[in-house]
């Protein structure tokens, strides 16, 4: 699954947070701990399974229970507007 | 020195700005007009309205300027047609609508002193339907500049200052609006207009544009120059351009890009800009193409990178913060309490100093902090 933020979206990270603002609503969205390590794994490879991988890396966790955890974050991004998601077929 | 009063005498130095307004208020200002002049500073501009014939100025100012303001208008013989209030304009209300409202909120890059808030909210609350204002269009104008010195001090933070790695502050550094002074040869393209405020009619929006600029010579692009030009009124403009002989003495902004980038004549840099006026936030893309529309650079950019957040500070902002009250918050709302129109304020001042007094050193430190709130908040005596 290929995944791209969107070009209305600003965002930094300081302090381990990600702080976005949708240039489309105008609103501003925070995200922290695992969230904040998922949005800049996305921006840096900008696929689901590299995302993944580099968080099984670092963390002793299910499988299944962190892919399902990190489809949920972007299909609630998505929906948002915030991130665009191409999905493989 | 006053900084504030040097400030002003900048103001009253700069022969082109002085004109600007001399003329434009005289064009505008009928005879028997009331004019609201917002950030009135030492009162020229209220000057200029009453020697046009204003039959009354209101000079807000929330500097300390106020009383000097005043005796300047008596010293010039208009003491009792002008009115001088301190404080912030949105919280002032005036006594009768205004016919025409001037100012200088325009910054240096029109949405950077106040401009759009300032004057919508005069125009809503304390103005007549017709209202004219000085003044009445400010356009937004960016180019592709060459600014080897400004960038310089941008990459100075990747450059291990004193031996240490300050590269976050470049991020800071980088996704800033500069203030500087161009030379007309440092413009490379076609200036181009990429947002426009009719102050006449415009509220607090979004500000957006997308331009191409064509590159008139080659060299190296560091970012994008920005400045204003003013409509002032129907015959007389204001800018603070570098490519203008009667240029004011105001810098011009520059917004940089990641890297130095070598552009040719016929190069197309296009600039996409998303402006917030009421927090000066400054979104923007640029694209360097060939002549034949090859895009070879990228970049984005944005003063919300570029903003000094703390996170202690920005978790109060959030919806389930519980906010509790610091020792010097708890003072605080002793004083704010103890204003009952009753007690005098040497009263409230020892009352605090006792409720407090681990917070203060002496009597004399409480009444200080006594006036700091009251100076903002205390109804006039």
């Amino acid at each position: 699954m290929k995944i791209e933020i969107s070009e209305d979206v600003v965002w930094r990270e300081f302090g381990g947070e990600v702080l976005m603002l949708d240039l489309a609503s105008q609103h501003y969205f925070g995200l922290t701990g695992s969230g904040s390590e998922m949005w800049q794994l996305i921006a840096e490879h900008g696929s689901s399974d590299s995302v993944i991988d580099c968080m099984l890396a670092k963390y002793e966790v299910d499988p299944a229970n962190l892919r399902a955890d990190f489809e949920k974050l972007v299909d609630e991004l998505a929906a948002k507007g915030m991130l665009r998601v191409t999905r493989d077929v | 020195m006053s900084l504030i009063l040097d400030e002003h005498r900048e103001y009253l130095i700069d022969p082109a700005r002085v004109s600007a307004f001399e003329r434009a208020i005289s064009e505008v200002v009928r005879p028997g007009d009331v004019v609201l002049d917002l950030g009135s500073g030492t009162g020229i501009l209220g000057l200029f309205a009453l020697k046009a014939g204003a039959s009354r100025v209101y000079a807000i100012d929330g500097s300390g300027l106020t009383q000097l303001a005043r005796e300047i208008f008596a010293a010039n013989g208009f003491g009792d047609r002008a009115v001088c209030i301190k404080g912030l304009s949105t919280r002032v209300d005036l006594p009768e609508k205004v016919n025409v409202i001037v100012g200088d909120l325009i910054g240096r890059f029109g949405i950077d002193g106040g401009l759009v808030e300032y004057y919508a909210d005069a125009r809503h609350r304390m103005a007549q339907p017709d209202v004219r204002t000085v003044p009445s269009r400010v356009d937004l104008i960016v180019a592709p500049v060459e600014a080897p010195q400004v960038w310089a001090e941008v990459d100075f933070w990747r450059k291990s200052p004193a031996g240490f790695n300050f590269d976050r502050a470049y991020k800071i550094a980088v996704n800033t609006g500069h203030p500087v002074k161009y030379r007309p040869d440092q413009i490379l393209g076609k200036p181009e207009l990429v947002a426009g405020i009719d102050v006449t009619s415009d509220s607090v929006k979004i500000l957006e544009g997308e331009v191409a600029s064509i590159v008139r010579r080659s060299g190296t692009m560091h970012g994008i120059a920005g400045w204003f030009e003013a409509t002032m009124s129907p015959s007389v403009t204001m800018s603070n351009s570098p490519l203008r002989e009667d240029v004011i003495n105001r810098r011009a902004v520059f917004f940089p890009i990641d890297r130095p980038t070598a552009v040719h004549a016929g190069d197309s840099v296009r600039v996409k800009m998303w402006i917030s006026p009421p927090d000066t936030l400054v979104n923007w893309r640029v694209e360097v193409a060939d002549r034949d529309g090859t895009v070879r650079e990228k970049f984005s950019h944005s003063t919300f990178a570029g903003m000094l957040i703390c996170p202690e500070d920005l978790a109060k902002s959030r919806p389930n913060y519980v906010p509790e009250l610091t020792a010097w918050g708890k003072a605080r709302r002793s004083v704010v309490n103890l204003c009952d129109g009753k007690r005098t304020i040497a009263e409230i001042e020892r009352e605090v100093y006792a409720l407090h007094h681990d917070l203060f050193a002496s009597l004399s430190e409480a009444s200080v902090f006594v006036h700091e709130v009251m100076v903002p908040y205390g109804a006039p005596g």
